[in-house]
């Protein structure tokens, strides 16, 4: 392989990493520290993607361009107020339910988000999605450096978030959600009101999830129903329980193995036949859901398993 | 009025995947999440056998024992491991198992769109302008028959006595001298029955293909928390009902939103009656 053609595509393989990372962030806030089963993550995903794109701009139902052409940075904020909002609405009627039927609203809830997007083809071109996204300061930037700078950008907004969750989940609110995790009853004993804080779990973690939804379509430049299936919220999950859920850097760690392997093995397409080639896809999911279901009995707390914490003062 | 036939039809194929579902749901306490893929996976063990020349009635009668036992292996090899881990990791792993076989089937049969191999059938005129062929009878007869069998299993037999008190309480079956594992083992072994016949149904009635185990699972989720988790009259009205539901407001929506019905239906049905879903109340009831 020569190397000019190895140099973007490690930079397309950081970039998305970091996306998935960030998205994984989200959900350890929700899942890793409160304990909330959010099996609809990528509807989440996908209502930021969609809301970021009609704040910018892209081309949408007849090469017609869509949107409202605001700055980047307004549509990355619309993104995850939009996803945050979405999820306070479900999660005031959802958040009180037993932990399955939680877990199937969610399931339902990003199952229709990709209906929608499917089908109402005067708002998202179905499912031929939208091209032609805006790419923050693309004039400034060209060619390979324009891809540097995105990825720098992604890494700076992973880094961003990277330490304001890290700092909350060691604050006492981020204590408030692992007791709730453990033992709701017992919190609730305590005087906390513990409805409250899985709803602001909630809303934080669909909010970054939104996030990189909105960095994801405007990196891609394209965006159609298909980005945003029960598959990918799938590989969200696994990144979180092989990187170690309730602990940050395990989250990361877990998307980048992750999607390393996914990536790794697209190389092997160039030594299948190519009978098998179709296949492929499905072989990978399977050693992917393997690897998943092992990790759960096995290891259920991950590579990097939960940081015991104790304050400062008594280290 | 076509589709009160045909929400009869497809009601049976659900009918009989909620029995099955609900059964474990009560029995094992969780979701399963890869239920419906069970379902189609039964289906296309089916359909291999039917592609040797073998008639789909015997095909089906070869696939029932062995989609049985596989959900006692998937079972033993999975979610018996995680019964103590809490329910958390038991609906996510079923998400895993149902990935798994989807991208299994995907793997062995393809991606494509198949059909069963049958001689051409004759359709039977009903009233008000309304067609039914033989073989969406044959789907009405069993499924009566197979849910009639089942609830005489239930109500009269010692096993079913057993099962229905392990689905209520697990440690004072155990004090009585019920052997729980045995039970579960054997309801396991049902619920593969019913998943393999309603599979085989499903791709009598229209076709098989992948994803079709996904768009099972919501209706057929539905009807089981519609009647309430194991009540078997609950799934029998659930699953028609859900059924009639998907077939007649297809005439209001574009085609393409009928696997959302469902989720409207699961989340309206959680929502209404949202006090009884704060917890599970498992039960077996017939």
């Amino acid at each position: 392989m020569d190397l000019t053609g190895f140099l973007p595509f490690l930079i397309y393989f950081l970039t998305m990493a970091a996306i998935y990372s960030i998205v994984t962030t989200g959900l350890n806030v929700q899942w890793g520290y409160t304990g909330l089963l959010n099996i609809g993550i990528a509807g989440f995903y996908a209502v930021g993607a969609y809301t970021s794109v009609y704040l910018t701009y892209g081309v949408g139902l007849a090469g017609k361009t869509i949107g409202l052409g605001l700055p980047f940075p307004v549509a990355l904020m619309g993104a995850m107020v939009c996803a945050g909002i979405v999820a306070l609405l479900l999660g005031i009627p959802g958040l009180g339910l037993e932990k399955g039927y939680l877990a199937i609203s969610l399931l339902g809830f990003g199952e229709i988000v990709r209906l929608v997007a499917a089908n109402e083809e005067w708002l998202t071109n179905g499912s031929m999605g939208i091209s032609g996204l805006y790419k923050p300061l693309s004039n400034v930037f060209q060619g390979i450096s324009y891809e540097v700078f995105f990825l720098i950008l992604v890494i700076l907004i992973l880094c961003l978030f990277y330490v304001a969750i890290h700092r909350t989940h060691r604050s006492p609110w981020g204590r408030t959600l692992r007791a709730i995790r453990e033992d709701e009853a017992a919190t609730m004993m305590q005087g906390k009101n513990t409805f409250r804080f899985k709803l602001q779990a909630f809303v934080l973690g669909a909010a970054i999830m939104g996030g990189a939804g909105s960095l994801y379509a405007h990196y891609i430049g394209f965006i159609s129903p298909s980005s945003f299936t029960s598959e990918q919220t799938f590989l969200i999950w696994i990144m979180l329980i092989v990187g170690g859920s309730g602990n940050d850097r395990g989250a990361i760690l877990g998307s980048f193995i992750i999607w390393g392997f996914y990536v790794a093995s697209n190389f092997l397409l160039d030594f299948v036949p190519a009978g098998l080639m179709a296949r492929l896809g499905g072989i990978r999911i399977m050693v992917i859901s393997s690897l998943f279901i092992f990790m759960l009995i096995r290891k259920p707390q991950g590579l990097l398993g939960e940081e015991k914490w104790v304050s400062s003062l008594f280290k | 009025m076509q589709f009160i036939v045909n929400g009869i039809i497809v009601g049976c194929i659900i009918v009989l995947g909620s029995t099955g579902f609900s059964i474990l749901y009560a029995l094992l306490r969780f979701p399963n999440l890869a239920y419906g893929e069970l379902m189609v996976l039964g289906a296309y063990v089916t359909l291999s056998f039917n592609m040797l020349g073998i008639p789909v009635v015997i095909a089906l009668l070869i696939a029932i024992p062995i989609t049985a036992l596989f959900n006692l292996v998937l079972d033993r090899i999975v979610f018996k491991k995680l019964r103590e881990a809490g329910l958390s990791s038991l609906i996510m792993a079923s998400f895993g198992v149902g990935l798994f076989l989807r991208s299994l089937i995907r793997v062995i049969w393809g991606t494509g769109v198949h059909l069963f191999m049958m001689r051409p059938s004759s359709s039977i005129e009903l009233p008000y302008g309304t067609v039914i062929t033989i073989p969406q009878l044959i789907i009405i007869g069993y499924t009566a028959v197979l849910i009639v069998f089942l609830g005489l299993f239930l109500k009269k037999t010692k096993f079913g006595k057993a099962t229905r008190a392990v689905a209520d309480n697990v440690s004072l079956s155990l004090v009585t001298g019920i052997s729980t594992e045995r039970v579960i083992a054997l309801n396991l072994m049902i619920a593969g029955v019913l998943a393999v016949s309603g599979g085989v149904l499903l791709g009598i009635d229209s076709s098989l293909n992948p994803l079709q185990g996904w768009r099972l699972l919501l209706p057929v989720y539905a009807a089981t928390i519609f009647g309430k988790i194991g009540s078997m009259y609950g799934a029998l009205i659930g699953g028609l009902v859900m059924g009639l539901a998907q077939e007649g407001l297809v005439a209001f929506l574009p085609t393409a939103y009928k696997p959302g019905i469902a989720f409207v239906a699961i989340i309206l049905i959680i929502f209404i009656r949202s006090k009884s879903f704060k917890q599970i109340g498992a039960r077996i009831w017939i």
